[in-house]
């Protein structure tokens, strides 16, 4: 079979997402895992951008498709699967953002050396040299994630859905349900209040 | 490269994403700018939560499927347990919600339902979908594109009262 003929023969074997999701509805449960694998990593992504934790981050998003699969009949097609999925794993994790304690806003006071270290880092070191330490050291996401941490459950829902998904304005708000106003305010504080945490964890490294 | 194409850029910086040149040449930008130096060593303190572009590491782990399925079936034969951790309990709660969901639909469908094929898809390990795209526009921490918006001076509801109308709240 010539390299042509195969990617016809794919292409013809390969369901489209409606024409799963019309199994699915149709009866036809299982056509639901070929959906799942196809999004399974991009939820998981997405999940893991509000919770460092690996096993938080499996069970948000077996959350997310259970949610999915049992509110299938209300997806329409005018809007693309991931888009409804994405929707439905943003407010999984907001869920269990507003069910966690937020952690106290000065972070500085309780750093661990690894902690210490990479902010050094990052204070010192070329940009170059903070990207590639930025891979190897866990400690440079745990840092990270506590800035996150600091932030209100509806501050970070705008800061990560801005910044990692590149969502506008109006879509977050059609996520979330909320007001463009509303997000709008978010995204200022949440910037906010990430530059000044920032800023003082430079600073106090600085200063030692 | 100037300062507002330099802070544009730190996101493509950060994932790499720049041509060898441009790199250099925001590099070298960052040398001889320090409130751009500063700006990026902000960013760079929150990019890797935000910015990684890592596979997730739950994906190289055994699947929630295999450890629920390990605790329904023990070796010796015995009863399911539901207190091997969280997620392995939440993997069987999630299993038999799935159950019930699928035997609901099963109810009056001709096909017979696969609880399994939905929890292994949940749960599995094998996915191959590309990767999340992002784009290179890293304005986060560079333009403040809401602070004149006069919307931000509004006061926002307190906390409590305020809902989503989207109906998708667990």
């Amino acid at each position: 079979m010539g390299a042509l003929a195969a990617i016809r023969h794919w292409s013809s074997t390969v369901n489209s997402d409606e024409e799963l999701i019309a199994e699915v509805l149709g009866g036809r449960t299982a056509a639901f895992a070929e959906i799942a694998s196809r999004y399974r990593d991009k939820v998981e992504r997405l999940c893991q951008r509000f919770f460092s934790d690996h096993e938080i981050v499996r069970d948000l998003a077996q959350e997310s498709f259970i949610r999915a699969f049992t509110a299938l009949s209300t997806y329409r097609a005018e809007m693309p699967f991931m888009g409804w999925l994405r929707a439905i794993t943003a407010n999984v994790c907001y869920d269990e953002l507003r069910r966690r304690k937020r952690r106290p806003e000065d972070l500085v006071a309780d750093f661990g050396v690894a902690e210490q270290n990479w902010a050094q880092l990052v204070n010192h070191a070329t940009p170059e040299a903070i990207v590639d330490a930025a891979e190897q050291q866990r400690e440079a996401h745990d840092l990270a994630h506590r800035l996150l941490d600091a932030l209100k459950p509806e501050d970070r829902m705008v800061m990560v859905l801005k910044e990692t998904e590149d969502l506008s304005i109006g879509e977050i708000a059609a996520i979330m349900g909320w007001s463009e106003a509303k997000v709008k305010i978010r995204a200022f504080r949440a910037r906010h209040l990430m530059r000044t945490q920032a800023e003082k964890i430079l600073a106090a490294k600085r200063g030692r | 490269m100037n300062c507002f194409d330099a802070r544009k850029e730190f996101r493509s910086f950060w994932r790499r994403t720049l041509s060898p040149d441009d790199r250099a040449a925001f590099a070298g930008h960052l040398r001889g700018c320090a409130q751009c130096d500063r700006s990026f060593r902000v960013f760079a303190l929150s990019a890797p939560a935000l910015h990684s572009d890592r596979e997730p590491e739950a994906a190289r782990q055994p699947s929630t499927l295999a450890r629920a399925q390990s605790q329904r079936q023990p070796a010796n034969g015995g009863a399911v347990g539901l207190h091997g951790g969280r997620s392995q309990g939440w993997a069987v709660a999630a299993a038999a919600a799935i159950l019930l969901v699928v035997s609901g639909v099963a109810a009056w469908s001709a096909a017979p339902a696969s609880s399994q094929d939905v929890m292994e898809a949940i749960a599995g390990d094998d996915a191959n979908v590309e990767a999340v795209s992002y784009t290179t526009d890293g304005s986060f921490f560079s333009q403040d594109e809401f602070s004149s918006d006069p919307s931000l001076q509004e006061p926002l509801a307190p906390d409590s009262t305020e809902s989503r109308s989207n109906g998708l709240a667990g």
